[in-house]
């Protein structure tokens, strides 16, 4: 059922052996470290079908992940940190830590010129940054609330879709300058190109839809509504089909990228807030906001394993130097997860649904301030009745 | 509840529950103390209880699920109204005030 990933690709950082192992399953509260060595590691039993390499602290509210391929460091961006912590994958340790603008959201590196580019969604902007310095050379203006950026290799493109203005900014990679606009919809943030095809898309998060733009003349060519809350999406390079993660309605969607229509809806466990599509090509990786895990799945919906991460996973990226490895940014636990998939292909038992440890169990006792009064109040007060909790977050 | 908000948190919770019409009870885990002690890994999540301080159901979080296990907290018989398909789905705040209050909060500092 499960096996060794490929070998690493020359000059990468070391594997997991050269790690001093930990003693318990990931998630078993063995502490996360502020920067240091390897803090939460997991050898694996032989049989599993991942294993965790690390978590490491990264900074405040994390979201978008990226990795310079020339390096092989991560850029993480830590949204309410209005910075981006770049992590050093062989020490597993934040090394420096690069102011930008309000709110970076989204991450994206340019291997071509080794630049690193952010969405500031609270100052309107992009932020580029030299990896070879860690200094900020620019800014870009673009629409407002920029949430989402993808960049178009051989187009030199970088696009950014700006969710408050219902836009997607088209920026040239080489001048820095922005080029175009095009019109999508509100909450306009994830982006991503086909090349081949010669298209982006953008999903747009209110509005719930996804936009179709050809690439040469940034013309719309087709729209699409979808299941609630898009917010990541993925070009599978060989059918051309785009895979968006609906967060509102933990549902994947399959949309023929050609015609922009559906082909498919998936369920996945809870709030699909990253996704990305496995360079094997037979799987993607979904970060499920809602229950603090990684979902691996096959392109047919069905769910492979299910990898637990810190609290409220957003971006998830996987390693190019080292396919089969995950990067996940955790929002609520401001971490970043580093883990391997193990798995060669579907598996032959399907993942079991898992009953909440507090299900059946007594609620603990607490007081907690009010928002609007900012006085305590106690659970107490709810004592005799039946009653819902909503736990969220502002991001 | 609103947890986890880093820096900032009431102003954030604040902005929060305006945007999206977000009304009733709102209490603030700052430091996450009862998302560990209830072992909430993610949001959004529901914890469900019941009279007797037992929780029934801990995650629920689409509309649908959220309706199928209020009913069997309340019990047969109960009246409540549906949740609606996933196509239904609709938002508390008209879209146009939406886009309006994401530039304002585009605008300002993030540290309020």
């Amino acid at each position: 059922m499960s096996a060794l990933p490929d070998e690493p690709l020359e000059g990468a950082p070391p594997l997991l052996e050269e790690l001093e192992p930990g003693t318990g399953a990931p998630g078993d509260g063995l502490p996360v470290l502020e920067g240091g060595p390897a803090c939460r590691v997991d050898l694996g039993d032989g049989s599993r079908s991942y294993r965790i390499l690390g978590e490491v602290a990264v900074g405040l509210d994390p979201e978008g992940v990226a990795v310079h391929r020339a390096t092989g460091m991560i850029y993480v961006a830590c949204s309410r940190s209005n910075a981006v912590a770049v992590v050093d994958q062989a020490e597993l340790c934040v090394v420096q830590t690069i102011p930008v603008g309000g709110e970076p959201i989204d991450i994206a590196v340019d291997e071509a010129t080794g630049r690193v580019f952010t969405a500031d969604a609270r100052s309107d902007q992009v932020s580029v940054i030299d990896a070879s310095t860690g200094d900020v050379v620019t800014t870009i203006g673009v629409g407002s609330y920029p949430a989402g950026l993808c960049i178009d290799v051989e187009g030199r493109r970088l696009y950014s879709g700006d969710a408050a203005s219902s836009t997607m900014s088209v920026i040239d990679l080489d001048r820095l300058e922005r080029v175009g606009v095009v019109e999508a919809e509100l909450g306009a943030g994830a982006v991503a190109a086909n090349p081949q095809l010669g298209r982006v898309y953008c999903v747009n998060f209110v509005a719930s839809s996804v936009t179709a733009v050809r690439a040469d003349t940034l013309e719309v060519t087709g729209r699409l509504s979808l299941p609630a809350g898009p917010c990541a999406l993925g070009v599978h390079q060989e059918s051309g089909d785009l895979f968006i993660a609906d967060s509102l309605a933990s549902t994947i969607s399959r949309v023929d990228g050609e015609r922009v229509e559906k082909v498919a809806e998936m369920a996945v466990p809870n709030a699909p807030v990253g996704l990305t599509i496995g360079s094997r090509g037979d799987r993607l990786y979904v970060g499920n906001r809602g229950d603090g895990t990684v979902s691996v799945m096959g392109l047919d919906g069905v769910e492979w394993s299910r990898i637990p991460v810190g609290a409220a996973p957003g971006g998830v990226c996987e390693d190019p130097l080292h396919p089969g490895r995950l990067l996940v940014a955790n929002a609520g636990s401001g971490t970043l997860t580093i883990a391997d998939d193990l798995l060669p292909g579907p598996p032959s038992a399907r993942v079991a649904p898992v009953r909440h440890p507090m299900v059946g169990r007594k609620m603990p006792e607490l007081s907690l301030p009010d928002l609007w009064t900012k006085e305590l109040r106690d659970l107490g007060e709810w004592a005799g009745r039946k009653y819902v909790i909503n736990v969220f977050a502002s991001w | 509840m609103d947890v986890w908000e880093g820096t900032g948190a009431y102003a954030e919770a604040r902005t929060f529950c305006e945007l999206w019409g977000v009304e009733g009870t709102v209490l603030v885990d700052e430091r996450g103390e009862l998302v560990e002690r209830l072992g909430i890994r993610g949001v959004p999540t529901n914890v469900l209880v019941d009279e007797d301080g037992t929780v029934t159901a801990v995650g629920a979080s689409t509309p649908q699920e959220l309706e199928a296990a209020v009913r069997e907290l309340l019990g047969p018989g109960t009246p409540l109204e549906g949740a609606g398909t996933q196509t239904d789905w609709h938002w508390q705040t008209e879209p146009e005030r939406i886009g309006e209050q994401l530039s304002l909060r585009g605008n300002r500092p993030a540290d309020l």
